[in-house]
């Protein structure tokens, strides 16, 4: 489903973030990008979600070449596909709900019909009853979960969550793996970029470990 | 097509919703924007009256034709007749040699020097009034070409000078209004274009998300495209609220000015279908310009985002 064929990233200002990078895997599983920080995950999500083109080498979604998508065929791309940032990227002048249902007033979703959904998202991350309440009145976990909610109500096929719990404690960012690993029940592909090691070792998931812009054999 | 309309229909309300929660910002841009607006669309408005009390001018300029004082009675009369069949003549009235000395006698006092005079001096005179029709000074000079080359008549005397003035003076203040209104409205556009470049700026981590999440170009330009061509149409509402305001304060006094002159002008306004037309005109160039600036805006964006 995800093939990266001699993916190389150099930035303008010259630094070199990802080196020949070749993989593929198959969809439906959880699949973590391991490494320390500056190793080059944030930048090979970028490439998946057409934030950044690679300077050599091409990446395919679902065999389409992803350096061939421009205009509006990169927005309809990205709809396919939910996002997760550290961050959150929450909008905090709108509600939760706003702030869920936002995938959907992109795609001109009918009202009654993303009504329905974003309640069936913010139950599948625990945060049903907080559809009125503003990001700033949640907690940081909560916030985290709004941010998943809203990646997932565009029913995407593949997830992708960078350092999701990086700014949680330890107990939240477990919480937070949990939904995770629950979506993956959904015929969701999830990708994680963490550098937290805990949340994969001695399990049974498909890890690809990163270090200065190379890929570390399996 | 029924999803196309739901489409705008939301675009519309939840930019009218924002334009509601920021209604201080909103009516500071507004009434800037309808200030602005009003000094050109006033301008114009004193041109159309400008345009309209010439009307009542122009009325006035005759030609005076001075008559061979050897011409009899009866060919002065048919004289009369001929000019009167021609094509650019509303009217021709004739003051005798006799009323003309009468009159002069009257004016000037000096009827006992005139009591010396062999022979009345004065010379009979046609007075030539051309149609309304006939304005411009070319028109004029046209005509009173044509009446000089008349058998009986000596001098063909018109007052072109003023008329050639006051038409210099028109000329030159509507091309100053022309000027000005073209500035303003520029200046007008700019504001709108600078409101919505500060949206833009203060909206960049919706506009992040957004892209991220799929949203089109035309999705994320469009509620900023919206807002500002809502401006541009309340700007306009106060504009018209404004010129009229200071038109019915001004009529009175024009009107009492104008029935010294003996004048039936009247100070009037701009027609509804002139003001759709500028309703019309303002939303197009807003929409345009709204279009381009977020264009720029956004491509800045996601060059700086890079």
């Amino acid at each position: 489903m995800i093939r990266f064929s001699n993916v190389s990233k150099q930035y303008p200002s010259g630094q070199t973030a990802l080196r020949s990078i070749s993989f593929a895997f198959q969809p439906n599983q959880l699949v973590f990008l391991s490494g320390h920080s500056g190793a080059g995950k944030s930048t090979l999500i970028k490439l998946i979600t057409l934030q950044e083109k690679p300077t050599h080498g091409h990446v395919f979604v679902n065999d389409r070449n992803l350096s061939s998508l421009s205009g509006n065929q990169v927005a309809y791309y990205r709809r396919t596909l939910g996002v997760v940032h550290q961050d959150h990227k929450l909008l905090f002048d709108r509600t939760v709900s706003q702030n869920v249902g936002l995938p959907l007033a992109v795609t001109n979703t009918d009202t009654k019909k993303a009504r329905r959904r974003i309640s069936a998202a913010l139950e599948m991350v625990g945060l049903l009853g907080k559809e009125k309440s503003y990001p700033i009145q949640l907690s940081g976990g909560e916030q985290q979960r709004v941010g998943i909610a809203r990646a997932i109500i565009g029913r995407p096929q593949l997830i992708i969550a960078d350092e999701p719990t990086g700014n949680l404690d330890k107990e939240l960012g477990d919480e937070i793996m949990g939904i995770f690993k629950r979506l993956v029940q959904y015929d969701t592909t999830i990708i994680v970029a963490t550098h937290d090691r805990h949340h994969y070792v001695g399990q049974d998931y498909l890890v690809f470990e990163l270090r200065n812009g190379m890929l570390l054999p399996r | 097509m029924n999803r196309f309309f739901f489409l705008h229909l939301r675009t519309l309300v939840s930019c009218l919703g924002r334009m509601w929660r920021a209604r201080l910002a909103t009516l500071f841009t507004v009434a800037s924007v309808g200030i602005v607006l009003s000094l050109p669309l006033g301008l114009y408005t004193l041109s159309v009256n400008l345009k309209s009390a010439t009307e009542f001018v122009k009325s006035t300029p005759e030609i005076t034709l001075y008559v061979s004082k050897n011409a009899s009675a009866d060919s002065i009369t048919e004289l009369r007749s001929s000019i009167q069949q021609l094509p650019n003549v509303s009217q021709v009235s004739v003051i005798t040699a006799d009323e003309a000395l009468e009159e002069f006698k009257a004016i000037t006092g000096i009827e006992s020097i005139i009591e010396y005079v062999p022979e009345n001096p004065l010379p009979t005179v046609l007075i030539v009034q051309p149609p309304k029709s006939i304005s411009s000074p070319n028109d004029i000079q046209q005509l009173a070409t044509a009446l000089r080359g008349l058998e009986l008549v000596d001098a063909v005397e018109v007052d072109f000078e003023w008329l050639r003035r006051f038409y210099s003076i028109i000329g030159l203040v509507n091309i100053v209004f022309t000027i000005v209104s073209v500035l303003l409205i520029s200046a007008a556009v700019l504001l709108i274009c600078n409101t919505t470049r500060l949206s833009i700026s203060s909206r960049q981590d919706e506009i992040m998300v957004i892209d991220q999440i799929g949203g089109t170009q035309s999705f994320i330009r469009r509620p900023f495209v919206y807002i500002a061509v809502m401006q541009s149409l309340l700007g306009v509402a106060i504009a018209a609220t404004i010129i009229e305001v200071i038109r019915l304060t001004l009529e009175p006094y024009v009107a009492q000015l104008a029935d010294l002159y003996a004048s039936p002008f009247r100070l009037t306004g701009l027609t509804w279908q002139l003001w759709l037309t500028i309703t019309l005109s303002v939303c197009v160039i807003s929409w345009i310009a709204s279009r381009i600036t977020v264009k720029i805006c956004l491509f800045r964006l996601a060059a700086s985002k890079n």
